[in-house]
C-alpha cells in the first residue's frame, strides 16, 4: 500500500527561506534510508505558494475562478511530499515518525495519508469487489 | 497504547529493522541461523517490554544491543570458540545510536549485500534460495511465504531450516565475491529476485492469476540492491524491468479473473509512477556505459510498450531489434518466438512465420505448446484459417494449464468461417 | 538432499534387551558429530513391535484387518532411524558406514535411503517471463 507523507508549509518555507545545511543533510540521510529499505517511490519539494495558482469553483456548474499565490494559512499549504510503498499502516507511521523534524519554529507538521488503490475508486461496487478479491492474498 | 496496537507497531519495526539486524549479527557470529535466532530473541524481549516502557527512540539500536548481549551470554555459556567470543566483545560497543545512522551508507549496506549473496548462494537449491531470501531479507513469516507459494507452511519451515544448516555446514563465507566470481554470483542473486517476481507475475497455479505480494517483495529487494550495488548495470536493468512490468500488474487481469492481452489493456490505468521509475533505472543502467545485458534488454522492450500511448504507437521495429540483441546474449527458442511476434508486427506476419519455421524442426520443441500457438496466430493473420485452426488445436492438446487450453480452443473455433 | 539411515531390528532389540552403555555413548557421539556438521535432521528410536499394530488392506482398499504385534524381526522391522542432510549419496554413504552398531547381538543391518524431495527443480525466470509476454500477445 502506498502512503504520502506531506510536509506542511511554514512561515519560513513560504518566505523562501532555505532549510539549514543540517536539515538538508538529515533529509538526505532519511531519503537514503528509505531508498535502502526499498520503500521510497518519490520525494519532492514544492516552491513557495507565491508562484502557485488556485482554481476554485465558487458557483456549482459555474466558471472556475483563478487566484494567484501567495496564499495565507501556511498550514494549508504543502511544502513537500514523500511517496512510500509499505506493507502496513503501522509501517508507514513508523517511517513518518522517523522523518526529520522540518524545523518549522513550532509550526512544523507532517501529515500521513494513504493513497487510494485504483480499484477502490471504481464506482461499480460489484466490479470493485471482484478486483479486490483477485488482489487480496 | 493497547497491547495489540503495540504488537502491530512492533511488527512494523521488525519489518524495517530485521534485515539490517540479521545482517549485522551474521557478521559478528558468522552463522546466519544463529543470527536469526538472536534477532528473534531480541524481538521477543521487545514484545514483552515495549508495551510497558514504550517504544525506544531508536528501536533498531535497541534491538541490536539486546541481541548482541544475548549473543555474548550464549557464547559464554556454551564456551564456544574463543575467537568468536573475542570478536564479539571487541565489537560490543559499536552500534550505538549514532553508529546506526553513520553506518547506514557504509557497513550496514555492505552487510545487507553480504547477506543477499549468502541467502542466494549456489550451494542452496533454487527453492531454498527464494524461501531464505524472503524470510531473512524481506522479513516475511514462514506462513506468508507458504501462502504466496501455495504450499504447506511446514514445507517452507523445513526448507528454511535446511538451508541455514547447509550454509553453516558448507561454511559459506559472509562476504561479497570479487572478480570473475562476482559476475556469476550476482547472476544468481538477480535470478532469485526475478524468479520471485515471476512467481507472482505469471502465476498460473491456484485461483489467482497474479500474486502481488511476491511481485512487491521482489520489487522492493530490487530497489534495495540498486542502492547498495549501484555500479552493476544488470542490477539497474532488473530493477527497471520489474518496475515497468509491475506498472501493468493490475490491468492484466479482468474483473472475472480472466487474463487481458497487452494490446487490450487499459493504458490509462498503467501505473505512471512505476513507469517513470523504470525508465529512470534503465537510464542509470545505460549511463554505466557497458553493453546491455539480458535484464536491461528485456527492460528496454518493456519500456517500448510502456511509452506507447496507444497500441498503434508501439515501436515494433525497435522491439524487433531489441529481441535480436537478446537472442545473442540469451539464445533460446522463447526469445525467437517473441522476436517472431515483434517482427510480424513490424514487417508483416510472413516474416514472423519465417522465424518460427526456422525453429520448428528442433526436436526439443516438439512438445512445446507455445510454438504452435504463435504459428497459429501468424497463420490466422495471413488468413490461412484452416492451417491456423490445426495449429491452435495442436497447441491446446499440448497445453498443461486448463485455462490456457480453453483460450487456445477458443482461438481454434474462431478459425471456422 | 535428505537421506534416512534405517537401523533394522534384531531379535535382541525386539526382546527389549538393552544395549550396553558403551554403545549408547557411541551412538550419542555419532549423532552429535552429525549435528556439528550441520547434517542431523532427526534421530529417533522405536519401541519393540510388541506395542505396535499392522493394518492390512484388501486389494480393493475396502476391508481392513488389524493385527497386534509383536512381529518377526525378519520381516524388516525398524528399530531406529537417523535423518540427515547430505549433498550426495556418496557423502551419506560415508556417514552410514561410520554409524555405530551394537556388538554381540546378531547381524546388524542399516539401510540407506534417499527421501523424495521435490526441491531440485530449476526454473529460469527469463524464460518464465518471456513465456508470459508471449501469452499476452496471442
Amino acid at each position: 500500500m502506498r502512503f504520502m507523507m506531506i510536509v506542511k508549509g511554514t512561515t519560513d518555507s513560504e518566505a523562501g527561506v532555505k532549510p539549514s545545511q543540517e536539515l538538508l543533510d538529515a533529509m538526505l540521510r532519511y531519503n537514503e534510508e528509505l531508498a535502502k529499505a526499498g520503500v521510497l517511490l518519490a520525494a519532492d519539494g514544492l516552491q513557495p505558494s507565491s508562484s502557485g495558482i488556485r482554481i476554485s469553483y465558487p458557483e456549482p456548474g459555474g466558471k472556475p475562478k483563478v487566484v494567484d499565490g501567495p496564499f495565507t494559512e501556511a498550514k494549508e499549504i504543502i511544502a513537500g511530499f514523500t511517496l512510500i510503498e509499505v506493507k502496513s499502516r503501522e509501517e508507514a507511521i513508523e517511517w513518518a515518525l522517523r522523518m526529520p523534524d522540518p524545523h518549522g519554529g513550532g509550526q512544523a507538521e507532517i501529515e500521513l495519508r494513504q493513497i487510494f488503490d485504483p480499484e477502490e475508486l471504481s464506482s461499480d461496487e460489484n466490479k470493485q469487489e471482484k478486483i479486490k478479491g483477485q488482489f487480496r492474498l | 497504547m493497547s497491547f495489540s496496537d503495540a504488537g502491530r507497531t512492533i511488527d512494523a519495526i521488525w519489518r524495517i529493522e530485521s534485515p539490517k539486524l540479521i545482517a549485522g549479527l551474521t557478521r559478528m557470529v558468522r552463522d546466519v541461523g544463529l543470527a536469526e535466532d538472536l534477532a528473534q530473541d531480541a524481538l521477543v524481549i521487545a514484545l514483552e517490554r515495549w508495551p510497558e516502557t514504550g517504544i525506544p527512540d531508536n528501536p533498531g539500536a535497541w534491538l541490536m544491543t539486546t541481541a548482541k548481549r544475548r549473543a555474548i551470554d550464549l557464547l559464554r555459556r556454551n564456551k564456544l570458540r574463543d575467537q568468536k567470543y573475542e570478536e564479539l566483545t571487541r565489537s560490543a560497543e559499536w552500534y550505538t545510536e549514532e553508529d546506526m545512522d553513520r553506518q547506514l551508507d557504509g557497513e550496514i549496506g555492505d552487510d545487507l549485500l553480504r547477506l543477499i549473496f549468502m541467502t542466494c548462494h549456489p550451494v542452496l537449491s533454487q527453492d531454498a534460495r527464494v524461501a531464505l531470501t524472503l524470510r531473512l531479507l524481506c522479513g516475511l513469516t514462514t506462513d506468508e511465504i507458504a501462502r504466496a507459494f501455495l504450499v504447506a507452511e511446514a514445507t517452507i519451515a523445513q526448507r528454511i531450516v535446511r538451508a541455514k544448516r547447509t550454509l553453516s555446514a558448507k561454511k559459506v563465507p559472509f562476504e561479497v565475491p570479487v572478480g570473475a566470481e562476482l559476475k556469476e554470483r550476482l547472476g544468481t542473486v538477480l535470478e532469485v529476485m526475478y524468479l520471485m517476481f515471476n512467481e507472482g507475475y505469471s502465476a498460473t497455479a491456484g485461483e489467482h492469476w497474479v500474486r502481488p505480494l511476491l511481485c512487491q517483495e521482489a520489487l522492493r529487494l530490487g530497489r534495495v540492491l540498486a542502492e547498495i550495488a549501484p555500479d552493476e548495470p544488470e542490477v539497474h536493468g532488473l530493477a527497471a524491468l520489474m518496475e515497468i512490468q509491475a506498472s501493468r500488474l493490475k490491468t492484466r487481469v479482468g474483473a472475472d479473473g480472466e487474463p487481458i492481452l497487452l494490446m487490450d489493456q487499459n493504458r490509462a490505468q498503467w501505473d505512471r509512477l512505476l513507469i517513470r521509475r523504470g525508465l529512470a533505472a534503465l537510464n542509470r543502467c545505460r549511463q554505466l556505459g557497458k553493453p546491455l545485458g539480458p535484464y536491461a534488454l528485456q527492460a528496454a522492450i518493456a519500456a517500448c510498450h510502456a511509452q506507447a500511448v496507444t497500441p498503434a504507437d508501439t515501436d515494433w521495429v525497435r522491439i524487433s531489434a531489441l529481441y535480436e540483441a537478446l537472442s545473442r546474449v540469451l539464445p533460446s527458442p522463447i526469445v525467437e518466438l517473441n522476436r517472431a511476434v515483434a517482427v510480424a508486427m513490424a514487417f508483416g506476419p510472413l516474416y514472423g512465420l519465417q522465424i518460427v519455421d526456422a525453429i520448428t524442426e528442433e526436436e526439443a520443441l516438439s512438445e512445446y505448446h507455445l510454438l504452435p500457438s504463435v504459428r497459429g496466430d501468424l497463420l490466422f493473420k495471413l488468413d490461412r484459417f484452416e492451417e491456423a485452426r490445426l495449429e491452435f488445436e495442436r497447441a491446446a492438446a499440448l497445453a498443461k494449464n486448463s485455462r490456457e487450453r480453453d483460450l487456445l480452443l477458443a482461438r481454434a473455433s474462431e478459425c471456422i468461417h | 538432499m535428505r537421506y534416512v539411515l534405517i537401523f533394522k531390528s534384531t531379535a535382541f532389540s525386539e526382546a527389549g534387551v538393552k544395549c550396553d552403555p558403551h554403545f549408547a555413548a557411541r551412538r550419542e557421539a555419532y549423532a552429535k558429530s552429525l549435528a556439528n556438521a550441520g547434517m542431523l535432521l532427526a534421530d529417533e528410536s522405536l519401541l519393540p513391535s510388541s506395542g505396535g499394530f499392522r493394518i492390512t488392506l484388501s486389494p480393493d482398499g475396502e476391508a481392513t484387518s488389524t493385527a497386534a504385534g509383536p512381529f518377526s524381526a525378519e520381516s524388516g522391522l525398524m528399530e531406529s532411524f537417523i535423518m540427515l542432510e547430505a549433498h550426495s549419496i556418496e557423502e551419506a554413504l560415508e556417514w552410514a558406514k561410520k554409524a555405530p552398531v551394537p556388538k554381540g547381538r546378531g547381524e546388524a543391518e542399516i539401510e540407506l535411503r534417499q527421501l523424495s524431495d521435490q526441491e531440485e527443480t530449476y526454473h529460469d525466470p527469463n524464460i518464465m517471463a518471456m513465456e508470459t509476454n508471449l501469452r499476452e500477445h496471442i
